[in-house]
């Protein structure tokens, strides 16, 4: 717990090398906690609440800048976003066994949209070739569930030129997911 | 996949362009594009996202994660309220249901308790809802007998325990009629729940039960609601894709006919074995390509038709439908998709119908020259076959050949005529039957001195072969006063329809579609000979059309 406080605070000195350590870190807690939720029978959950839940178990009241939020939230959106390709690959290979976490978009019968996901996936990584910045918003906003509010705070833009981006990066995926 | 060089510098530049135009208000949007000059691939890009930008997105929802533990651990032998689990009997996507009895009762009681998963539905929405469906009590309906809320905060639910098979594999090896059957117990359950102002939403063939004495039980009833949020909420997030009715894909408010659409598709599964919707969102064509009797097709598309208020009123007139269907007696289905039609084809044709132009009457007139049927379908297809013989022959003959691409049609059908009555030396239905074909098609060409006495001698052929209270001969009638309308000789044409009508009278129901023909011609030749036109003439013709049971064949006509 106090080793991901810890690394927030390094990410000024080593950025790349402690980015990944965080990624993994909150990769395995947030796995934790989803299976931690389990007895019995199965639950359902958003994603982001399986974030949110993570950060106030983590962080909980201890202060941190602005800078290390917004690299909390962005690396649990990319390891959520990891999670549910993981599973969705996972389901398209038929695989079973493991710590199972299906996803569902649109329905909570079927699993039926892991192939959305995983074309969500590869547009998001084109995206990232285009203009990188875009991504960031959308692991913060779809895959954190941060509020443009939340975000605007954290990453020190205006909300309406944070709008603007998500507009557009939202305009793009539903370009390529259509397609 | 990542993408080319190319391709990236296409999406750059269209992703800025993009950014560009959100600066203008969304409908002047394409209107921007427009006026700037692009490289076309860009262009298409910057129309794909704005196009997306207003379409609802994955993006827009929460994603939720269906965590499932890697075994479930064995609940058999635990207490929920008064029942004890014995055995896991089925697990599904929303719940794990085991067995279970009931340990308070002087008797001894099973039922099947459905385990849902936890924060699935807040408190007291749950223990509203169930107190509603415990009323719910029908034949077909397998009861709710008890309900609640674990210490842990997994709801549950006992129900009656239906030993039985899935609908659409008992219906398997049933007959269509028995399936209609088997169905209608279910149409009537639904109807009962309305009347409670219960709506199912979740109709389809796993919910359906049928037991050894052949009796119909619906499973789950408003177990979607129970798990929604609230009233005013629509449970859109549970529904199965393929029999969720076009309003649950869409989001948008839940109503009795979203479960006419249910019965409809579970309909359309026992009838054609498959969904009407694929799992990648297409429609299955199943429907179209069976040999299914015409008028319960057209009983299915009603209850499935796209727009809610455009179904069934209700799951009882459903039933009534297939209950007139069992019997034999005219579907509703048939003449409603008859009227159906005719509205969209007056939709479509509005303006033309509001000037009361000349299009209106012309393109009438053409509905009527499409028809051509028999009514002895044996007969029929044995003059199809003649006549494709005939004209197979006739245009692999060596002068057409030869002639190649020169050949006029005009020359082949002169020719035809020829040797039609080379062929067909005596009157017969088949000759009549080719004549009026060869009188249309030189009608559609307006070669109307060719066409009016071809059209004579069918209606001569038919009269010596003593068919001259014939449909057919009706219809040659028909079409003889529409070739002469579109011949101007409307007098003649109009002496022809005194005498076509005066028969449809005695020979034809009252409810045939032919009379809303004969209408029609009748109301283009008083056009034409008084030269006024006559709105309200027309409208009440098309109320006429409206009431009349018009043959299937047509159907694609409007």
């Amino acid at each position: 717990m106090t080793e991901i406080t810890a690394l927030l605070g390094q990410l000024d000195h080593d950025k790349r090398g402690t980015l990944d350590r965080l990624f993994g870190q909150l990769h395995g807690e947030l796995k934790i906690l989803a299976r931690s939720r389990l007895r019995g029978n199965a639950i359902t959950l958003t994603a982001t609440s399986l974030v949110h839940e993570l950060y106030l178990k983590l962080i909980g009241s201890e202060r941190l800048t602005l800078h290390s939020r917004q690299h909390f939230f962005a690396c649990s959106g990319a390891a959520m976003r990891q999670i549910l390709i993981d599973s969705a690959r996972a389901k398209a290979a038929e695989k079973r066994g493991g710590d199972q976490i299906m996803v569902t978009l649109t329905d909570v019968q079927h699993t039926t949209t892991h192939t959305d996901i995983l074309t969500l996936n590869e547009a998001m990584d084109e995206l990232g070739q285009i203009q990188p910045e875009l991504v960031e918003l959308v692991h913060l906003r779809f895959f954190a569930g941060l509020s443009m509010d939340d975000i605007a705070e954290v990453t020190e833009r205006s909300v309406r030129s944070l709008h603007r981006d998500w507009s557009t990066a939202r305009a793009f995926l539903g370009a390529r997911l259509q397609q | 996949m990542s993408l080319t060089a190319e391709q990236l510098k296409n999406w750059q530049e269209a992703v800025a362009i993009f950014k560009q135009l959100t600066e203008h208000p969304d409908d002047k949007r394409l209107e921007a594009l427009s006026e700037l000059s692009l490289r076309e691939a860009v262009r298409q890009h910057v129309k794909a996202m704005l196009q997306a930008s207003q379409t609802e997105s994955t993006l827009d929802s929460d994603i939720s994660v269906w965590v499932l533990p890697n075994e479930l651990p064995d609940l058999s032998g635990q207490r929920l309220g008064a029942w004890r689990l014995s055995h896991e009997i089925g697990r599904g996507g929303m719940a794990v249901v085991y067995r279970a009895e009931r340990e308070d009762a002087p008797f001894a009681q099973s039922a099947a308790v459905k385990l849902l998963p936890r924060g699935a539905a807040g408190h007291e929405h749950f223990q509203r809802e169930q107190q509603v469906l415990a009323q719910l009590e029908h034949p077909n309906i397998a009861r709710l007998l008890d309900g609640g809320v674990d210490q842990d905060g997994t709801p549950w639910l006992a129900m009656e325990l239906i030993v039985g098979e899935r609908i659409d594999d008992y219906c398997r090896q049933l007959s269509v009629r028995r399936t209609v059957q088997c169905l209608l117990q279910v149409a009537h359950a639904v109807a009962h729940a309305h009347r409670h102002l219960i709506i199912h939403r979740d109709l389809k063939p796993g919910n359906i039960l049928v037991d050894e004495d052949g009796r119909a039980r619906l499973l789950d009833f408003g177990i979607a609601r129970l798990l929604s949020d609230g009233d005013h909420t629509p449970a859109t997030r549970i529904m199965t894709p393929e029999y969720a009715a076009p309003e649950q894909h869409r989001g948008e408010a839940i109503s009795t006919a979203t479960d006419v659409y249910g019965l409809g598709a579970v309909l359309h599964k026992l009838l054609t074995d498959e969904a009407p919707q694929r799992r990648d969102g297409s429609r299955s064509s199943a429907l179209h390509d069976r040999d299914i009797d015409r008028d319960l097709k057209a009983i299915v598309s009603k209850a499935l038709r796209e727009e809610p208020d455009q179904r069934y009123r209700s799951a009882e007139s459903l039933a009534n439908d297939l209950n007139r269907w069992l019997e034999s007696r005219p579907v509703e289905a048939a003449i409603g998709n008859r009227r159906y039609h005719l509205r969209k084809w007056l939709s479509r044709h509005r303006f033309a119908v509001i000037a009361g132009s000349i299009a209106v009457a012309s393109l009438l007139a053409g509905v009527a020259s499409t028809w051509w049927q028999s009514r002895q379908v044996q007969e029929q297809a044995r003059m199809v076959a003649t006549q494709n013989d005939f004209l197979t022959d006739l245009l692999a003959s060596p002068q057409s050949v030869a002639r190649g691409r020169q050949v006029q049609v005009v020359e082949i059908l002169d020719e035809a005529v020829l040797t039609l009555e080379q062929r067909f030396a005596e009157p017969s239905a088949a000759r009549a039957s080719l004549l009026s074909t060869l009188a249309r098609t030189f009608k559609q060409l307006d070669q109307f001195e060719s066409a009016l006495p071809l059209a004579q001698r069918a209606i001569d052929d038919l009269e010596t072969l003593g068919l001259d209270t014939d449909e057919r001969y009706l219809r040659a009638l028909l079409f003889q006063a529409g070739a002469m309308i579109a011949a101007t000789q409307h007098m003649e044409a109009k002496s022809v329809l005194v005498v076509a009508i005066t028969l449809a009278d005695t020979v034809l129901p009252v409810d045939d579609g032919l009379h809303g023909l004969l209408a029609i011609r009748e109301w283009l030749t008083d056009r034409h000979i008084n030269q006024t036109p006559d709105p309200d003439q027309l409208k009440s013709i098309l109320l006429l059309a409206d009431t009349l049971n018009w043959k299937p064949a047509d159907r694609g006509t409007f």
